[in-house]
């Protein structure tokens, strides 16, 4: 029966369409999934706002953010990358305390300013973009050693290197670690997510040289495209524990023999996560990006002694009430809490709409994470403003 | 009865006659499609920043973001510095906050008052920009064309205009 074929054909292709639509409908359904029913045992609750008037020369959104204590006083820094300045604001006082700013241009200049790592106050560590400056400064800028490092491949350069809270040096004794990566070719190519390509240097401050660790994205990368974050901080016993975007696991790695080890953490809220199929079209790319869900930042409170672990859900593209298309400001997302033996205590659900998920520190009193959010409604242009998300007790 | 069915060749042409016809529909509509959904937009944006907006009068409307791919941005900033008199061109820059857009536009030394200001992010709520900044062709208050930029093509893109 021909006619009936072409029936059957045209149905085949109406099929097909709708399965496209579908491709775009999992995310909305993974960030949708509803938390299992294990019973955790700790939770983050919002209890304080704390708050910090800020200059004509300080916006709202930075992204890279550290807390540290000098002389038992605790403090924030940021880095204002609009103005080169490293910006270190009281915590009791919730003031300024101080304003390091460095030239763009000229023979002391330090430009592009990307991260700091406050020792003490008259230790201060920073790095420019790329890794090309590494300099010691103390709390009034005044410059104490320019590092020249190098190793048998030349200077320090770090390829790919932009600086943000989740991905901040780390120090370990005269050990400086940065995330990078050792060959020159971008996430779009096959060739970034296999092992060849080390993602971390090593700085030794003393000897004044460098080079690449054996850190690499985790085997199920491998073959195809992703999403590339990574995300990492010292943990408990002085390893240093990695959040890959895509790995429901944490892999704790040990700087001397660099061996992985990984820890489940998986989250309630994120399924599956599909690879990403190449493409040149820019709004296509962008719905990947928006609509698959990844695992975050990953931070240790050592305060608490737990880690947490930021997940970003993802989130359909179009806005199925308004009809605009949505933006990360609308993604929602959850932080899994993890003890010190990596065992999942909790995972809490924020409020949507109201946080910026990279921009947080940890302080003695807990977890701090900016409402800087563009779709709050009471973000203030003026004013620094966190949300203390404090650990407590379900139940409690 | 067999006598009264198309041959199998001819029932090949069918198909082939169909397919076609088909994905000539699907394609055609959805271009047609998306430029009125991008007249449209770009009609908001623009009513967003000047609520006297009334139709797309210049030819070309860049639409940019400030964070994203920073050479291209940049290369977009200046251009519209280089064209501020050129009527046929309008520049408009997206981001979230004044004070931020402010922050960010002088840390490259341009002004804001240079350009419209989207600072409510809107552009990217209507999908006209993402990372890249974006160039829309306009004729007879229609979007007719739009490029997306990215490092390799911003030069052949400026270069075709400014031969029109």
């Amino acid at each position: 029966m021909p006619f009936s074929r072409i029936f059957l054909s045209a149905f085949v292709i109406l099929i097909l369409l709708s399965a496209c639509d579908q491709k775009y409908k999992n995310a909305e359904e993974s960030a949708n999934e509803k938390p299992s029913n294990i019973p955790y045992t700790h939770k983050l609750a919002p209890a304080e706002t704390l708050v910090f008037d800020i200059d004509q020369e300080t916006s709202v959104n930075n992204f890279f953010y550290d807390a540290f204590t000098l002389n038992d006083v605790e403090y924030m820094g940021l880095m204002n990358r609009n103005n080169n300045s490293l910006q270190i604001y009281s915590i009791p006082e919730r003031s300024l305390y101080a304003k390091i700013k460095f030239d763009q241009e000229g023979p002391e200049s330090f430009p592009k300013f990307g991260a700091f790592k406050v020792i003490s106050s008259d230790s201060i560590l920073i790095l420019n973009q790329y890794g090309k400056n590494l300099w010691l400064v103390d709390i009034k800028g005044n410059v104490r050693k320019k590092y020249d490092i190098k190793n048998l491949d030349g200077p320090l350069f770090s390829l790919g290197i932009t600086f943000y809270t989740g991905i901040k040096p780390l120090l370990i004794g005269d050990k400086l670690y940065i995330k990078s990566q050792s060959i020159m070719v971008d996430n779009l190519q096959l060739e970034f997510f296999e092992k060849s390509n080390k993602r971390e240097i090593e700085i030794d401050l003393k000897n004044e040289t460098w080079k690449f660790v054996d850190v690499s994205y985790p085997s199920q990368y491998q073959g195809n495209l992703w999403r590339f974050d990574i995300s990492r901080d010292l943990g408990k016993d002085g390893n240093i524990i990695y959040s890959f975007a895509i790995d429901s696991d944490l892999q704790e790695y040990n700087p001397i023999n660099w061996t992985p080890t990984a820890h489940p953490a998986k989250s309630d809220f994120v399924g599956s996560i599909n690879p990403m199929t190449k493409t040149e079209d820019q709004e296509e790319m962008a719905k990947y990006f928006l609509e698959t869900p990844k695992y975050t930042n990953l931070v240790y409170d050592k305060h608490r002694d737990v880690y947490y672990r930021f997940v970003s859900h993802g989130i359909s593209t179009v806005n199925s009430v308004t009809g605009d298309r949505n933006t990360y400001d609308d993604t929602s997302f959850s932080i899994i809490i993890l003890d010190s033996s990596f065992n999942k205590i909790g995972e809490t659900k924020v409020e949507d709409k109201k946080y910026q998920i990279n921009c947080y520190f940890v302080t003695e009193k807990g977890l701090f994470i900016s409402n800087a959010n563009p779709k709050n409604a009471e973000l203030n242009e003026d004013k620094l403003s966190f949300t203390l998300f404090a650990l407590q007790k379900t139940g409690a | 009865m067999l006598e009264n069915y198309p041959s199998p060749r001819k029932i090949g042409k069918l198909y082939l006659y169909l397919a076609l016809l088909f994905f000539t529909l699907v394609l055609g509509c959805k271009r047609a499609d998306s430029y009125s959904e991008k007249t449209e937009n770009l009609n908001k944006l623009l009513k967003s920043i000047d609520s006297s907006h009334e139709s797309l009068s210049s030819k070309i409307y860049f639409v940019t973001p400030l964070e994203g791919c920073y050479p291209c941005i940049n290369k977009m900033l200046k251009f519209a510095i280089e064209n501020a008199a050129n009527k046929n061109i309008k520049v408009i820059v997206s981001g979230v906050g004044r004070k931020d857009m402010k922050l960010k536009l002088a840390s490259q030394e341009f002004e804001i008052e240079d350009y419209l200001i989207d600072d409510s992010d809107y552009a990217k709520r209507l999908n006209l920009v993402n990372g890249y900044p974006c160039i829309y062709y306009c004729q007879n208050d229609n979007v007719v064309k739009f490029k997306i930029i990215n490092p390799e093509n911003f030069k052949e893109e400026l270069f075709v205009e400014e031969n029109q």
